[in-house]
C-alpha cells in the first residue's frame, strides 16, 4: 500500500501545483476532488471494513506426518460491496517441536477463502493463528485491522510403522499373580462365591447353592491381575528423534491394544521431571494421549522418565521407547 | 494456496460488457469532446457522438472476444487504413481546419491574437465536414488504445495516460474544455480507480463495485459542481503568493544560469511598461501577468498603499504614449518667449539669471538652476512646513531592469544628492549601470491645498521656464477628428448634462465647485476638474481587465470614450490625461506600480501590480498625481504610505556605485553584475536519488514478473529448474533447499521424464515457501535488501 500512498501524495502535489499555476476554476475543482476522493473511497468501503471477519479452521483434525496439513482461512464480509484487499500474516506453530512458520497472503472480495499448507514434517500439534490482518479501503490508502476468530489446531500423528516386538508377556497369568473379579463376567475356570448384590445378572446366580443356603449366591468369575504396563519415552530431543520415538511408541501401543493389553503412556516433564501418564485402552485413547502430549513443548534436552520412580507399586512393567528401539519390559 | 474465483478476466458476462462499454464510451467521448470544445473545432457534434458510440461498442466487443481478437483488430486496422486512403483529400482539409482552430484558440488565450485563416476559400460546411472526418479518423486509434486499457488491462493508469493528452494540451494553454465531457472523463477515471483493487474479487463483486463507483463518482462530481459554482469562483490568495514565489525563484535561476538561453519571458504583462519609455496602446489587450516579483521595497517609515512612480509620457499619437524629444528640453527660454507673446499669458514673471549673448544651457536642470521638476512638490512641502518629517525608502529592482527607478511621491532627493541614478528630463529616474538598489527620501502626504509653495530660489525656474514648457507641451493632443470629437462630446456632456455623466448629477461636489461656486486658484481649478473627469469616467466606463485591444486604425482613447467605454487603468489614464489637456490643464500619463506595505515594512511587488494614472501640473507646486481608474477608487497617489511612522534621518546620499554614471540623457539598463551562484547540487542529488529509487522499484516489478512467467512457462522441467535456481539464489542469502526440491530439480534436469503439473506446482510452492521463510526470519534491513536490492521477494 506504500506505493499507493506515494502515488496519492504525488497526485495531491500535482493538483496543488496545478492550482498554483492554472488560474481557472478547474484547478480549484480538481484540487477539491483529489482531496475528497479518499473520503469517498472510505465512505464506500468502511462498512465492509468494519464488518469483515476472518475465520480459521483446520481442514482435518489430524494428519499423518508427511501428509499435507491444511488450514482454511475464510473471509466473511458483512456488507454488500466487496473488500479491496485483505492482507494477513498467519503463524503456524508446532507446539511440541517449537518450529514456527509464517505465511503472508492477500485476499480480495467477500466470501473469499484460501487454504494454506503448513509444515507437517514432524509430529506435533500445529496451531495456526492470524498474527496480523489488515483490510484496505478501495484506494489502498487506509488500513483497518480485521477481527479474527481464535486459533485452529491440527495434530500431526506419527507414521504407521511396523512395531518392534515387545517382550514376551506369555505365561504372565501363571506367575502366581493375584486374582480379581473379571468385569462383565464371562466364562472362566476361577471363580468366587458371594452373596447376591442388587444389579448382579441373574445368569450369574448359583441356583444350586442358593437353594441350599436360602439366599441368593452369585458365582463371580475371577481373572488374574496382570502387571501395570507403562510405555515411557523421553519428551525431549531433536524433532527427528521425537518422530522416530513417536512412531515406535504408536506402533507398540497399537500392537498392545490389538492384544487387548491396556497400558499407560508415560513421560516426564523435561524441566521439572514431573511424570505425566495417560491410560490407553483403545485407539481413541491413544490419539487423545498423543494430542495432549504433543501440545507440550519438547526441548532438545531434559529429564528422562527413566530417572523417575514409577507409580503402581511392585506390579508394574515398563517399556521405554527410544528413537532406536525398546528398552526394558521385565517385571519390576 | 487457492482463492475464490479470479475469473473476471476469463469470463465476461453481459453486465461486464455493458460496464466496459460505458466506461470506454465515457473516456472516448469525454476525451475527444474535451479537445474539440476546448479548441472550438468546427465539427458536426452529432456525427462525432455517433462515432464515439460506435467506437466504444466495436472495441468493447473486439476486446471481449475470447479468441481471434487479433484477427478482428487486424481487420479493423485494414479497414481504417483503406478509409484513410479513400478520404485523404478530406483529411488534408480537415488538418488545415483543425490547425487553424487550435492555433487561433491558443493565440486568443495567450492574448497575442495572431490569428490564422485557411487560404482556400471554401464553404463552412466543407471545412466542418473535413474536420469531422479527421477527428473521426483519430477516434479509431484512440478507441483502440482506450479499449485495450479499459477492457483488457482494466488499468486506471493506462487509461489516464491515454486520455490525459486530450485534456493536458488545452489546459496547458489555460483553456478549459467544456464541462460535460471533462466530467465524463473524470467519472471514468474515478470508476476505474475505485474498482482497481477489487478486480480479483470475482466477476460479480467487481461489477458491483464498478457500478457503484460509476454512480458515486458521477454523484460526487455533480455535487461538487453545484457546491462550487463557477460564477462565484475566486482564486485563492495562497495560490497567487505561491505562484509569485515559484516564478520569482525560477526567473532568478533562469537569469543567473540560463540568461543566454532566454528560457523565461519577461513580465511585461499586457503592455503596461516598456524599457524604451513607450507605452503601446494599440496592442493593449486582456491583462496577463507572469506573477514574478519586479521590486523589493523596504521602508520603516511608510505603511499602507504606495504608488511607485516609474516614468511619465508626454506625447500621445493615438496608438501610444511616448517621451518628449530631448531637443524639446534644450531651449526652455523659447517656451517662455512663446508664452509671453500669447494673449492667454497672465503672469509677467521676472527673469533671472539670463544674460544676453550667453548660449542656452543644455540640460533641463541646468536651465532650471539645478532644480528638478519632479522634486518641486517635496521642495514646496519642505519649504512651507520646515518641521515636517521626511521618509526613507529603499527600492531594489528584481530581475531584468525596466530602465527606471520606482519611487513613491514626493521625491525629496535632489539631483545633487542623488547617487546611482540620474533624472531623465522631467520624466523619470534612470538607474546607473550595475546599481539595483536605491535609497531615496520623500515628503509623503504633501498636498497643494495645504498652501505649500516652492522656495524662493526655485520660483524663477519654475515660473519662468518650466511653467512655459509645461503649458506648451503638456496641453497638446492630436488633432484627429475622432479624438477631438470624442473629447469635446465628453467635456461638453459633463458640463451641460451632468445628470448623464455623473452619478450625483449636478450635485457632484466637483461640478458644484467648478460651475457654480467658482474656484480661486489654478490648483483648485485643476484638482476639481480632475475629480470631475474621474467621476464621469467612473460613472460611464466599466473596468474590465479582459478588455480586448482596440480595433486596428481606431484612436485608442477616442474608441474608449465614444464606443467601448470599457477598459482598465491604461484606458482610464489615457482618457483622463487627454480630457484634462482638452480643458487646458497640463496633464501626463504615468506608469508605475501600486503596492501595499505591510506592518513588516517590506513588500515584494509583482508585475501584476503594474498601474497607470495621471499627473496634473499645479502652478507654484509641481506635478500632482491623480488616480482615475474606478477599480482603484479612493486611492491617493500623493499620500503614498502616509500611514507610517515618520523617521528623522540625516539626508545622506545613497551608496556610491562602482562607476560614476555617465551624463547621458537616457541611460539604458545593462546586465546584472556577477552574483553568487545558486548551489544546484542538492537539487541534482535529490533528482538522482528519486531516479534511483524509481529504477529500483521498476526493477523489482520486472524481476518478479519475469520470475512468475518462468515458473508458469509451458515447459514444466524448465519451470522446475528455474525454481531451483531461484532457491540457489536464496541459499546465498541464508535460505535452504528442501530435499524434495532437490529431488524434483534433479529429476527435471537429468531424467528423460517430463514433470507432471503437480510436481511442477510442488516445486514452485516449495520455492515460494522458502522465500517467505527467509523473508519472515530476516531483519527489517535485510527485508528491504531482499525486496528491492536483490529482488528475491
Amino acid at each position: 500500500m506504500i506505493h499507493r500512498r506515494i502515488a496519492y501524495v504525488g497526485a495531491l502535489g500535482a493538483a496543488v501545483l496545478f492550482q498554483i499555476f492554472f488560474k481557472g476554476y478547474f484547478s480549484s475543482f480538481l484540487l477539491v476532488l483529489v482531496a475528497l476522493t479518499p473520503v469517498l473511497s472510505l465512505a464506500l468501503s468502511l462498512p465492509g471494513m468494519l464488518l469483515c471477519a476472518l475465520e480459521l479452521s483446520p481442514c482435518a483434525s489430524m494428519v499423518v506426518r508427511g501428509e499435507e496439513a491444511r488450514f482454511q482461512v475464510l473471509l466473511h464480509v458483512g456488507a454488500r460491496l466487496p473488500l479491496a484487499r485483505v492482507r494477513l500474516t498467519v503463524d503456524c506453530l508446532n507446539q511440541m517441536t517449537g518450529e514456527k512458520e509464517a505465511l503472508h497472503r492477500d485476499l480480495w472480495g467477500g466470501g473469499a477463502a484460501f487454504s494454506l499448507t503448513a509444515d507437517a514434517r514432524h509430529c506435533g500439534r500445529l496451531v495456526c493463528s492470524v498474527r496480523k490482518a489488515w483490510v484496505c479501503d478501495l484506494l489502498g490508502l487506509l488500513c483497518l485491522p480485521v477481527r479474527t476468530c481464535g486459533t485452529a489446531a491440527l495434530v500431526v500423528l506419527p507414521v504407521p510403522v511396523d512395531p518392534d516386538e515387545p517382550p514376551d508377556f506369555a505365561g504372565e497369568e501363571q506367575q502366581g499373580a493375584t486374582l480379581r473379579p473379571r468385569p462383565g463376567g464371562g466364562p472362566g475356570e476361577d471363580y468366587d462365591l458371594r452373596s447376591y448384590r442388587p444389579g448382579d445378572p441373574m445368569k450369574s446366580v448359583h441356583w444350586k447353592l442358593s437353594t441350599k443356603r436360602d439366599e441368593l449366591v452369585v458365582r463371580e468369575v475371577l481373572e488374574p491381575v496382570r502387571a501395570q504396563l507403562y510405555l515411557s519415552y523421553d519428551h525431549f530431543g531433536t524433532p527427528e528423534d521425537l518422530d522416530r520415538t513417536m512412531d515406535r511408541l504408536t506402533a507398540l501401543s497399537r500392537l498392545l491394544l490389538e492384544r487387548e493389553r491396556p497400558h499407560c503412556i508415560l513421560w516426564a516433564d523435561p524441566v521439572s521431571g514431573e511424570l505425566r501418564e495417560r491410560l490407553v485402552e483403545a485407539e481413541r485413547g491413544l490419539i487423545g494421549a498423543l494430542a495432549e502430549d504433543f501440545s507440550f513443548p519438547a526441548p532438545l534436552t531434559g529429564r528422562s522418565a527413566l530417572e523417575q520412580t514409577l507409580p503402581g507399586g511392585r506390579n508394574v512393567r515398563r517399556i521405554h521407547v527410544t528413537p532406536h528401539g525398546l528398552e526394558g519390559g521385565e517385571a519390576l | 494456496m487457492t482463492q475464490s474465483s479470479s475469473g473476471a478476466r476469463r469470463k465476461r458476462g453481459v453486465l461486464s460488457a455493458v460496464l466496459d462499454g460505458t466506461l470506454l464510451f465515457l473516456a472516448l467521448w469525454g476525451s475527444v469532446f474535451s479537445f474539440s470544445t476546448a479548441f472550438a473545432l468546427r465539427v458536426y457534434p452529432a456525427c462525432l457522438l455517433a462515432g464515439c458510440a460506435l467506437g466504444a461498442v466495436v472495441f468493447t466487443a473486439v476486446f471481449s472476444l475470447p479468441k481471434y481478437r487479433w484477427a478482428a483488430l487486424l481487420a479493423i486496422a485494414a479497414g481504417w487504413c483503406w478509409a484513410l486512403w479513400q478520404l485523404r483529400q478530406a483529411l488534408v482539409l480537415g488538418e488545415i481546419s483543425l490547425r487553424c482552430s487550435v492555433v487561433n484558440a491558443c493565440e486568443e488565450s495567450l492574448g497575442t491574437e495572431r490569428y490564422i485563416q485557411p487560404i482556400a476559400q471554401l464553404p463552412d460546411e466543407v471545412w466542418q465536414g473535413a474536420c469531422t472526418v479527421l477527428v473521426l479518423a483519430a477516434v479509431v486509434p484512440a478507441a483502440l488504445i482506450l479499449g485495450f486499457a479499459i477492457v483488457r488491462q482494466r488499468s486506471f493508469w493506462l487509461t489516464a495516460l491515454a486520455s490525459t493528452p486530450f485534456l493536458a494540451v488545452p489546459l496547458a494553454f489555460t483553456i478549459t474544455p467544456a464541462w460535460l465531457p471533462l466530467m465524463a472523463v473524470l467519472v471514468c477515471w474515478g470508476t476505474l480507480l475505485l474498482s482497481s483493487l477489487t478486480v480479483r474479487a470475482g466477476r460479480k463483486n467487481w461489477n458491483r463495485m464498478r457500478l457503484t463507483g460509476l454512480l458515486t463518482s458521477a454523484l460526487l462530481l455533480a455535487l461538487l459542481t453545484a457546491a462550487m459554482p463557477q460564477e462565484r469562483y475566486r482564486r485563492p490568495a495562497w495560490a497567487d503568493r505561491a505562484n509569485d514565489k515559484i516564478v520569482n525563484w525560477a526567473t532568478e535561476l533562469s537569469d543567473r544560469h540560463f540568461s543566454h538561453m532566454e528560457l523565461l519571458p519577461g513580465g511585461n504583462g499586457g503592455g503596461l511598461l516598456r524599457a524604451e519609455e513607450q507605452v503601446d496602446l494599440a496592442g493593449a489587450g486582456p491583462l496577463r501577468f507572469s506573477g514574478r516579483t519586479v521590486l523589493d521595497v523596504r521602508s520603516s517609515d511608510l505603511r499602507g498603499r504606495i504608488y511607485l512612480r516609474g516614468f511619465s509620457s508626454a506625447v500621445y499619437d493615438g496608438k501610444s504614449w511616448g517621451p518628449l524629444e530631448d531637443e524639446a528640453y534644450q531651449d526652455l527660454e523659447e517656451y517662455w518667449r512663446r508664452r509671453i507673446s500669447s494673449s492667454s499669458f497672465r503672469y509677467r514673471p521676472e527673469r533671472g539669471g539670463d544674460e544676453e549673448g550667453e548660449e542656452p544651457p543644455a540640460s533641463l536642470e541646468e536651465q532650471l538652476n539645478g532644480f528638478q521638476p519632479i522634486n518641486f512638490p517635496a521642495l514646496a512641502a519642505r519649504e512651507s512646513a520646515p518641521g515636517r518629517k521626511y521618509a526613507k525608502i529603499s527600492v531594489r529592482s528584481v530581475g531584468p531592469s525596466s530602465g527606471c527607478v520606482y519611487f513613491p511621491y514626493h521625491l525629496l532627493t535632489t539631483p545633487g544628492e542623488l547617487s546611482g541614478a540620474e533624472f531623465v528630463q522631467d520624466s523619470y529616474l534612470a538607474p546607473a549601470e550595475g546599481v539595483e538598489t536605491h535609497t531615496l527620501y520623500l515628503m509623503p502626504d504633501s498636498s497643494p491645498l495645504d498652501g505649500f509653495k516652492l522656495p524662493e530660489e526655485a520660483v524663477p525656474a519654475e515660473r519662468l521656464y518650466y511653467n512655459a514648457l509645461v503649458w506648451d507641451v503638456y496641453t497638446r493632443y492630436p488633432n484627429s477628428a475622432d479624438l477631438r470629437q470624442s473629447l469635446t462630446d465628453w467635456v461638453r456632456g459633463v458640463i451641460d448634462t451632468p445628470e448623464a455623466y455623473l452619478e450625483e448629477g449636478a450635485e457632484n461636489r466637483h461640478y458644484q465647485m467648478l460651475v457654480q461656486r467658482g474656484v480661486n486658484t489654478q490648483a483648485e481649478w485643476a484638482l476639481h476638474m480632475a475629480g470631475l473627469i474621474r467621476d464621469s469616467l467612473d460613472f460611464l466606463a466599466e473596468y474590465d481587465p479582459d478588455t480586448p485591444a482596440a480595433p486596428e486604425g481606431e484612436d485608442f482613447t477616442a474608441y474608449f470614450l465614444a464606443q467601448s467605454r470599457r477598459g482598465y487603468c491604461m484606458h482610464f489614464a489615457s482618457a483622463a490625461a487627454l480630457l484634462l489637456r482638452y480643458t487646458g490643464i497640463p496633464a501626463r500619463y504615468v506608469s508605475g506600480y501600486v503596492a501595499d506595505i505591510p506592518p513588516s515594512g517590506r513588500v515584494q511587488v509583482p508585475d501584476s501590480a503594474a498601474h497607470a494614472w495621471v499627473e496634473i501640473y499645479l502652478e507654484g507646486y509641481g506635478w500632482y498625481p491623480v488616480e482615475v481608474t474606478p477599480a482603484y477608487a479612493g486611492g491617493e497617489p500623493a499620500h503614498s504610505g502616509a500611514g507610517g511612522e515618520q523617521a528623522v534621518p540625516t539626508p545622506t546620499p545613497t551608496p556610491t556605485p562602482a562607476r560614476t554614471p555617465p551624463r547621458t540623457n537616457t541611460p539604458r539598463p545593462t546586465a546584472a553584475p556577477q552574483q553568487e551562484k545558486v548551489d544546484l547540487r542538492p537539487v541534482w542529488s535529490g533528482l538522482i536519488v528519486l531516479l534511483a529509487v524509481g529504477l529500483l522499484l521498476l526493477r523489482r516489478h520486472l524481476v518478479r514478473w519475469l520470475r512468475r512467467r518462468r515458473f508458469a512457462g509451458a515447459d514444466a522441467n524448465r519451470a522446475a529448474i528455474s525454481a531451483y535456481r531461484y532457491l540457489e539464489r536464496l541459499v546465498r542469502r541464508g535460505g535452504t533447499i528442501p530435499a524434495q526440491a532437490q529431488e524434483l530439480a534433479e529429476k527435471a534436469k537429468f531424467s528423460q521424464h517430463t514433470l507432471s503439473q503437480e510436481e511442477r506446482d510442488a516445486m514452485t510452492a516449495l520455492a515460494q515457501r522458502e522465500a517467505e521463510k527467509l523473508y519472515t526470519a530476516a531483519s527489517p534491513a535485510k527485508r528491504l535488501l531482499l525486496r528491492y536490492f536483490w529482488a528475491l521477494y
